[in-house]
């Protein structure tokens, strides 16, 4: 992975970059003026990597993960996904490129409450218009071991077993690229190095390229590479 | 995605929430109610026309002084309808050397066509019958009476002897009120060889036809083509007013529950969809998160309303055809023709309209899950900045406006409703915004109070929806529950016992004293004598008026034939002067008195001229005053009053009316016998069958407010539940930080009585003022005033209801554990 030393702009030439900023930035209006809650950050993710983002709390971690993502655009500054640009798109675009190459991983879960696990996990092949979306979804289950709770509905299922239902749902369409927003923030230690377990396999075994939004040290060690947050900066750098 | 699949697989599960549910008994209750009274009110305008049908004795006919051609007899035929021919005419009757004024009805054998003829024999025993063979007749009780005579003795008609046969019980000839009594029914046969019927015979000829509906249209216009100048079309349509009134009314009132029952329906389906948009926020986020279009959202979200709209609406559609015909059954005897075939359009109306509820309600919020986006997953406050002005809202008004119209049947009552729901709105919303600048701080309130006080201003949106949706319910509770009622009551009370249940025509000016006097020895009361003479308006303004310059058709009625006019000292009874001034004692020159109507058809205002020609003399009056006239109070009653100084000199006859009651009624064969020339006029089964349709209306309608009731309670839950998931977690949260129960049962109770008191009050104002906007203008009942004490009790009530509600709404809340209720948040 190439990377932005602090806020220097480099546009990476690496053809095989999955995810690219370039310059992003991102401010709000608040009650008392503009509000920058990123600036300046440029980064590229190689397919394959794993890249953590660390920092405190407010420091925009999960701005930029939805940056990233697609879920929103940057006020200045150009995001590429999966070789696409993606910061000039309308919604409708980048929901249709999220549908295909991206996954999902929460902190709290979110899994539809009306839908059983099965279901949920069916979702992202569906969207997609796949007719072969149940059986895929109970491979999937099976892969972190919830065969057996497939018909159970979220609010029967412990935290851990929701959020690996969670992750079921993130690996059942293949996605190229997967985001995890603080994946064991909501899970004890044990059930949480679980989940970490577990997510890592799969990200390995499915060749996914996974950007990593976690407080939890620990689970950012276990990426390829890390970048840290402070203010909407890039503090710190690290090469893949 | 398959949004279908989709919608159905979250239906299942989200049924259990709530919001659900309320939309589907929303729908189900909106669609029973429309249905019903729809499907009611076809059923009884059918009724009406058919009950009308036997009044006239036919479906069509022509009524001419000519006898029926033959090739109106052969056109019916060709269109495979029944026919028949009577012939009307007075004529004295002589038996035991004494004589009687009689009104002859002479008929073939196919009368009647429609309704029924009873006789009785000697023994009193009724049977069905049609026209007497050659050789006998049918007679009235007061022609027996008046010439002494009973069954099987012998009557002089003419120079024939006929032999009575029986007497008639009922016949159907309800649509000649004026139609001389007493009635003998005999044998066209013999009336002609009798020579009753000579030419120059004083004689009224009517065929009648009977048979399919496109065969009696057909029919319709061809007499229309070839009836002679004499000839009058008669249809159902024109009799039968009062009955037609009385059921309009009727109408009207079951159509004000059903609509308010479907506009409370829609409050809750959008206070219903308002929370179940804000529970669906996070789930369309995940979805557009992973990739969903903004259109595969819209149509899960639309395939899921349709899903629940579609049984919901049959299930109710279902329930209105029950009810309709639980009602029909227990009106049905109000008719004696009644049909067993239900109509189902208005059920595929109603049907539509429940769509056309649910989704002009819903729609708003749920089209605004379109624009959440996705970062929302991650950033809860993103997408849930408000909109200052959102075009989607105004649909539901839209489809409300457009459900009153569709639904009301009469401009008039549209309007009226509209308004004053809107007014209430409006109303509600000021006062709502005043209310919470009131309460905002809250000082001097214990601690619990002031809390739930200051609640009010924190969640304003919220508060102010609460604040307007229950206003809205309440005021239709409040129409529904005080106000129909005692309209109901004051329409009741238009036909008192003492109505005039008799008219007396014809009374030559020197027969009056002694037949008033007669008629006071009698014990009858509230009568009421007035001049009748006959004029022809001539011109108005001093220009023959063109029955072709006046929209209304009614026009051509007095323009082409005549005037009845009277005269009077002081403004008759059931009369009101609304515009102008009663007539001076001494007029400088002639003046008359119209009716409101008249000013509508013949453009008429105050100062203009009406000539009318009376005789050869022709008086020339001017317009002083218009006056609002109850015609259905049952008494003598006229379009133009000339006053009494210009009317010295002109021919009259008088005309009385008077209410006798049934023990006296003996005391008038008499008094026909002695005044042979005069016309009584029997209304008693008419007053009788419309104080029968009114307590059958109040009945039905109380069977379509319990619709309206349940719709309204549904509101209030709905209205509460909107504010309950914020209210949960704030009651944990205080849990948690150690309010006890009665804290915040003190806090909900401070906040809910406040606003229930505030809507109650609303409420009350605007159904009262609704009221009486509706008895004045929709109803014509000018006596009423709304009920105050009940209207006061309304606003105790609802604010006691509104408290216990919210109380028990948070009673569960207060009981569940404040780590659950945070956790779940």
């Amino acid at each position: 992975m190439n990377m932005a030393e602090k806020n220097d702009v480099r546009i990476s030439n690496d053809v095989e970059a999955e995810i690219s900023a370039v310059d992003v930035s991102k401010s709000v209006e608040g009650p008392e003026g503009r509000i920058d809650i990123l600036s300046s950050v440029n980064f590229d993710v190689r397919k394959g990597a794993s890249l953590a983002i660390v920092g405190a709390s407010g420091s925009g971690k999960t701005t930029l993960l939805g940056l990233l993502a697609g879920l929103d655009t940057p006020t200045r500054g150009e995001i590429t996904l999966a070789g696409t640009r993606i910061d000039a798109l309308d919604e409708e675009s980048r929901a249709a490129l999220r549908r295909r190459y991206v996954g999902f991983l929460f902190q709290s879960f979110h899994l539809l409450p009306a839908l059983n696990a099965e279901e949920n996990v069916m979702l992202p092949l569906e969207l997609d218009g796949r007719s072969d979306a149940r059986e895929h979804a109970r491979a999937a289950l099976h892969d972190v071991g919830l065969d057996a709770r497939r018909r159970h509905y979220p609010h029967q299922l412990s935290g851990g077993e929701q959020q690996r239902v969670a992750l079921a749902r993130a690996f059942v369409h293949r996605p190229r690229i997967l985001f995890a927003d603080e994946p064991t923030g909501n899970l004890d230690q044990k059930t949480g190095r679980v989940v970490g377990d577990l997510l890592f396999e799969l990200n390995r075994s499915h060749a996914t390229t996974l950007v990593l939004v976690t407080h939890d040290l620990t689970l950012a060690q276990r990426c390829a590479a890390s970048v840290h947050l402070d203010g909407g900066k890039l503090a710190t750098a690290a090469h893949a | 995605m398959k949004p279908m699949s989709f919608a159905w697989r979250t239906l299942r599960r989200e049924f259990r929430y709530g919001e659900l549910a309320t939309l589907a008994i929303a729908l189900i209750l909106a669609v029973a109610a429309l249905g019903a009274v729809a499907t009611l009110g076809q059923r009884v305008e059918h009724s009406v026309v058919a009950s009308a049908a036997e009044f006239i004795g036919g479906d069509v006919g022509l009524s001419s002084r000519e006898p029926p051609s033959p090739e109106l007899s052969n056109e019916a035929a060709r269109l495979g309808l029944r026919t028949s021919t009577t012939a009307n005419f007075p004529t004295v009757l002589f038996a035991g050397g004494k004589s009687q004024l009689a009104d002859i009805r002479a008929a073939d054998a196919g009368f009647p066509l429609r309704g029924e003829l009873r006789v009785s024999d000697t023994s009193g025993v009724e049977r069905i019958a049609h026209t007497p063979d050659m050789g006998g007749v049918f007679a009235e009780h007061r022609l027996l009476a008046a010439l002494d005579l009973k069954i099987g003795d012998p009557l002089q008609i003419g120079d024939r002897t006929l032999r009575i046969a029986g007497e008639i019980q009922r016949e159907p000839d309800g649509g000649e009120l004026f139609a001389l009594a007493p009635r003998v029914l005999m044998s066209l046969d013999d009336a002609k060889s009798g020579g009753l019927l000579a030419t120059g015979s004083r004689a009224r000829y009517r065929i009648m036809a009977a048979g399919e509906e496109r065969a009696v249209a057909d029919f319709s216009t061809f007499i229309k083509a070839h009836k002679p100048d004499s000839g009058e079309l008669v249809t159902v349509e024109q009799s039968q007013q009062n009955l037609r009134s009385a059921f309009d009314r009727g109408e009207a009132f079951l159509r004000l529950a059903a609509l308010l029952a479907a506009l409370l329906s829609g409050i809750a389906v959008a206070l219903a969809s308002q929370r179940y948009a804000r529970r669906k926020t996070d789930e369309v986020a995940l979805l557009r998160c992973l990739g969903a279009s903004a259109n595969e959202v819209t149509l899960a979200l639309a395939s899921t309303l349709a899903m629940l709209a579609v049984p919901a609406c049959a299930i109710g559609a279902a329930l209105g055809l029950g009810l309709q015909e639980v009602v029909f059954a227990f009106a049905k005897n109000l008719l004696p023709v009644t049909s067993s075939v239900i109509p189902l359009a208005p059920t595929a109306a109603s049907f539509a309209v429940g769509l056309a509820v649910l989704f002009g309600f819903s729609l708003p919020p749920l089209l605004r899950l379109r624009d959440v986006p996705p970062v929302r997953i991650f950033q809860r406050a993103a997408g849930s900045r408000v909109r200052r002005f959102d075009a989607l809202y105004l649909i539901p008004f839209a489809v409300s406006a457009l459900l009153i119209y569709v639904e009301s049947d009469t401009p008039k009552l549209a309007a009226i409703l509209s308004a004053s729901l809107f007014g209430v709105a409006l109303v509600s919303l000021v006062a709502g915004l005043l209310l919470m600048r009131l309460v905002r701080g809250a000082r001097g309130f214990a601690g619990a109070i002031r809390f739930g006080l200051a609640n009010l201003s924190r969640r304003r949106a919220l508060s102010l929806l609460q604040i307007v949706s229950l206003a809205l319910a309440i005021t239709a509770l409040d129409l529904l529950a005080v106000v129909g009622p005692s309209l109901l009551s004051a329409w009741r009370a238009e036909l008192p016992a003492d109505t005039p249940n008799y008219f007396l025509i014809n009374i030559q000016p020197e027969q009056r004293d002694d037949i008033v006097a007669r008629l006071k020895a009698a014990k009858a009361e509230n009568i009421n004598a007035l001049p009748l003479a006959v004029s022809k308006l001539v011109a108005i303004n001093g220009k023959p008026p063109r029955a072709e310059d006046y929209q209304d058709k009614r026009a051509a009625g007095w323009i082409n034939g005549e005037t009845r006019l009277s005269w009077s000292d002081d403004v008759p009874p059931s009369n009101r002067v609304v515009a102008g001034q009663w007539f001076s004692a001494h007029p400088a020159e002639p003046e008359v008195s119209v009716d409101e109507m008249w000013t509508e058809m013949f453009h008429l205002a105050l100062g203009d001229t009406l000539t009318l020609r009376i005789g050869d003399r022709d008086i020339v009056a001017k317009v002083t005053s218009v006056r609002g006239v109850r015609w259905d109070s049952f008494r003598v009653n006229f379009f133009v009053l000339l006053d009494p100084a210009s009317a010295q000199g002109i021919s009259y006859s008088d005309i009385a009316s008077f209410h006798l009651p049934a023990v006296s009624a003996d005391a008038l064969a008499p008094l026909t016998r002695d005044y042979p020339n005069l016309s009584l006029i029997d209304l008693n089964a008419l007053i009788d069958r419309i104080r029968d349709i009114i307590a059958r209306v109040g009945s039905a309608v109380m069977a379509v407010l319990g619709f309206s009731l349940a719709a309204g309670i549904l509101v209030l839950f709905a209205a509460l539940a909107a504010t309950a998931d914020e209210r949960r977690f704030e009651s944990a949260l205080l849990r948690t930080l150690g309010a006890n129960r009665r804290q915040l049962a003190q806090a909900v109770l401070a906040e809910f009585t406040v606003v229930g008191l505030l809507a109650g009050v609303i409420a009350a104002l605007g159904a009262g003022g609704a009221g009486t906007w509706l008895a004045r203008s929709v109803f014509r009942i000018s006596t009423y005033l709304p009920p105050l004490m009940p209207l006061t009790l309304s606003i105790i009530a609802a604010a006691i209801l509104v408290a216990l509600a919210g109380l028990a709404g948070t009673r569960r809340i207060t009981r569940a554990s404040p780590l659950l209720v945070l956790r779940r948040a």
